[in-house]
């Protein structure tokens, strides 16, 4: 069996943050109950007629494709790409066409065709001029982790060398507006309270992008190696911990391996207390412990972005400190595994163990 | 090599039947199901002609014992249906199917019941969303191991396939359930209809004056294990999946490419893996949607890969619509049963030979003998994937 490393990776999200390596400069947040990125320079990315057809989902993704596969990366021999809505504005844009259309009324299909998820997998194909495998993996709250397993099994067994695997979802208002319905959105009212430990029910919604290159060859520029991924839709064991100490069995680890956690939790004092028998174990007293939803908001494919900030710090050994949650008790933790793990209101379970390759 | 993968359960429900030997039955009796549009009301006039599942909500949710006010997407609901009959004829134990891998696919998800609560508010939560079908399945089937949803349009459910067909041959995973569900609904309707892809009339696959296609639904689950498991097991091995590819056209967002690279690609793969020469292709279940586009696409990509040796070939589309997302899963039971059945399901509505395709479809039910079928399937954004099902009983 292979070995699993990160070859390249980019974000859309910037970290304010002096401690972790800067990414792009394009984040805003607006401070509400949502946050937005704000868009990079599309300019110069696609020729013109094929930008002005083509969604700002789809043109983020080939943006960040853009930015990792250079010269020097390894040879791309498929397309991976996980998303829980795809271009989720473009599928509201048709439904409201049609919906507010007289019968047999002609519309115009770019919509339709570009809510289709796996438009994002075939513009980058074009993009790149690509004949690989291409699939689109669309898994609610475990697109990434479901994604990411895949990509992973088949390079453990060699069937690929190396994989673009871009992880996507953008901010949609009708999406947000039944969410906040239900009361899964933090009320306005509470928007000011302490991320964590927050007080107050609901979540911050958002959106967010990363693509990375995924090969099993360990080379010059490689940032990390995968050790595990592993998700549930429902969990069986009593907690969130009991489930990673058993998964970290397989690997002969155990939490007090552990160096820097991720964890997911999203301000939802309804849920983010799934999370205390990680984030109050003893185990963990020499780990640091980050939360990354305040930056990036929750959305499908969110747990992305705390791969990226964990691959960071593996990379730079710096931790971003207004990130932090709980320090390392240890003076000068050297950073060698990284955990990070999710769930989304009680369910959707996943833990992913990213480990330094020096 | 990796294990040999058997299929040991299949469950189908379609515009032919609700079950397995129904649309057995209407494929051998050529009895096409494709009727204007009846179960809910589009803002197409008059109703387009679609392949639709005869049972209404109202009798699937019933059958699965849901109260009539709860709120349940009919792709999930046709889902149900044929995962229940894959899972009866695989007979697996609950702890099995409890262990299986759920790879499923869908296009439209819930998208039925989404377009219908305007202003979008009195909904609920993700029902537009494709992987809330899939959980809807685990919860129903108590199945608590790795999921996922495939979305690569009309060839997802294909690829549900092709990464089942990995997983039980590199051994990760004892058994694999997958296929796919996708329900009509007004946003495809529309959508189809908005790129001009429709047919006022029948489909005609592979015939010169085809005018486009006609959208259907339905939902095919097929559970997977190892050849020697099945066999250890006792089962009854309906099929091997011998070999499963996909490329990509990089070509166009919609439209395949002319020199049908990609499904050049996917068939020439499939076959590497089957370890098969093209000479050894029985049948061929085409994609064969009836655009002028893909038809011509797939012609080339057989004369790439056959030369003037075309084996049998037949779209089934014309008894059954596009089923999209579900229509690779629908296709490889319906070459599933080519194989058990030894027999050529014709292309229907053929009349007038392609001008740059020497060879006709198959128009009339043929018995032949059948060692390998192979099914492709195709979807927007140039994804091509061939599947290749050998007889059980070689």
């Amino acid at each position: 069996m292979s070995k699993i490393y990160i070859a390249e990776m980019a974000s859309l999200v910037s970290f304010h943050t002096n401690n972790i390596k800067k990414t792009r400069p394009h984040a805003a947040s607006d401070n509400s109950q949502k946050i937005i990125l704000k868009n990079p320079d599309f300019a110069g990315l696609l020729p013109a007629n094929l930008s002005r057809r083509t969604s700002t989902i789809i043109k983020r993704a080939i943006y960040l494709t853009n930015q990792i596969v250079k010269t020097n990366a390894p040879e791309i021999q498929a397309i991976h790409i996980a998303t829980g809505g795809g271009s989720q504005d473009e599928s509201t844009k048709f439904l409201e066409n049609f919906a507010q259309s007289l019968p047999n009324a002609i519309l115009s299909p770019q919509p339709f065709f570009l809510s289709i998820q796996n438009a994002i997998a075939g513009h980058i194909a074009m993009f790149l001029n690509l004949k690989v495998p291409n699939f689109t993996f669309c898994q609610n709250n475990l697109s990434f982790e479901s994604a990411l397993k895949y990509t992973f099994f088949k390079l453990q067994n060699n069937l690929i060398q190396s994989c673009l695997f871009v992880s996507i979802d953008e901010f949609n208002q009708e999406n947000f507006n039944i969410m906040n319905a239900h009361q899964f959105i933090k009320n306005i009212t509470d928007i000011n309270d302490t991320f964590y430990p927050s007080k107050s029910p609901g979540h911050i919604a958002g959106e967010g992008g990363e693509a990375y290159i995924l090969t099993n060859q360990l080379t010059q520029n490689t940032i990390a190696e995968i050790l595990t991924i592993e998700f549930k839709y429902k969990l069986t064991e009593i907690n969130i911990k009991d489930f990673i100490i058993k998964e970290l069995s397989k690997y002969q680890l155990a939490l007090k391996d552990m160096d820097l956690i991720l964890c997911g939790l999203n301000s939802d004092c309804l849920y983010d207390n799934m999370y205390d028998s990680v984030v109050h174990s003893p185990d963990l007293d020499n780990a640091t412990i980050l939360q990354y939803k305040s930056l990036c908001g929750e959305y499908f494919t969110a747990q992305s972005t705390g791969f990226y900030i964990g691959l960071n710090a593996l990379q730079t050994q710096m931790i971003p400190e207004e990130l932090v949650i709980k320090k390392s008790l240890s003076p000068n933790p050297k950073i060698n595994y990284v955990l990070l793990c999710n769930q989304f209101r009680g369910a959707e379970f996943s833990f992913i163990v990213l480990k330094s390759i020096t | 090599m990796g294990n040999r993968v058997a299929v040991t359960g299949v469950g189908i429900i379609s515009s032919l039947g609700t079950n397995l030997s129904h649309n057995w039955l209407s494929l051998k009796n050529t009895s096409p199901k494709i009727q204007p549009l009846k179960h809910f009301k589009s803002n197409l006039e008059p109703a387009p002609l679609v392949g639709e599942v005869s049972l209404s909500n109202t009798q699937l949710k019933t059958e699965f014992k849901f109260p009539q006010n709860q709120e349940i997407s009919r792709t999930t609901l046709l889902a149900l249906k044929a995962v229940q009959e894959a899972l009866d004829m695989s007979n697996l134990t609950p702890y099995q199917t409890t262990q299986a891998a759920f790879i499923s696919a869908t296009s439209v998800g819930g998208m039925d019941i989404h377009e219908k609560s305007l202003p979008y508010l009195n909904t609920e939560v993700n029902f537009r969303y494709p992987g809330s079908n899939s959980f809807n399945l685990l919860d129903y089937f108590n199945i608590n191991n790795d999921l996922t949803t495939i979305c690569t349009a009309c060839s997802s459910s294909a690829n549900s396939i092709l990464m089942g067909y990995e997983y039980i041959k590199y051994n990760q995973f004892k058994t694999v359930i997958v296929g796919g569900s996708d329900a009509l609904c007004n946003f495809t309707l529309n959508g189809f209809n908005a790129l001009m892809l429709v047919s006022k009339e029948l489909c005609m696959p592979f015939d010169a004056n085809r005018t486009g296609l006609n959208l259907g639904e339905g939902a095919a689950y097929l559970v997977l294990e190892s050849y020697e498991d099945a066999i250890i097991q006792q089962k009854t091995i309906l099929a091997e999946i011998v070999g499963a590819a996909n490329a990509n056209d990089a070509y166009h967002p919609t439209a395949s490419a002319p020199n049908a690279e990609g499904a050049t690609l996917s068939i020439k793969n499939a076959l590497q893996l089957a370890h098969i020469n093209p000479s050894n292709i029985d049948y061929i279940n085409c994609h064969g949607t009836a655009t002028p586009n893909n038809d011509q696409t797939e012609a080339e990509a057989l004369k790439n890969i056959f030369g003037d040796k075309i084996p049998k070939f037949s779209s089934t589309k014309a008894f059954t619509g596009h089923c999209l997302a579900a229509a690779g899963a629908i296709e490889a039971v319906f070459s599933i049963l080519a194989l058990q059945n030894q027999v050529v399901f014709p292309n229907l509505n053929f009349k007038t030979p392609m001008p740059n395709l020497q060879q006709n479809p198959v128009s009339t039910l043929t018995h032949t003998p059948l060692q390998y079928v192979l099914s492709n399937s195709y979807g927007f954004g140039g994804n091509c994937t061939s599947l290749i099902f050998k007889a059980a009983h070689v």
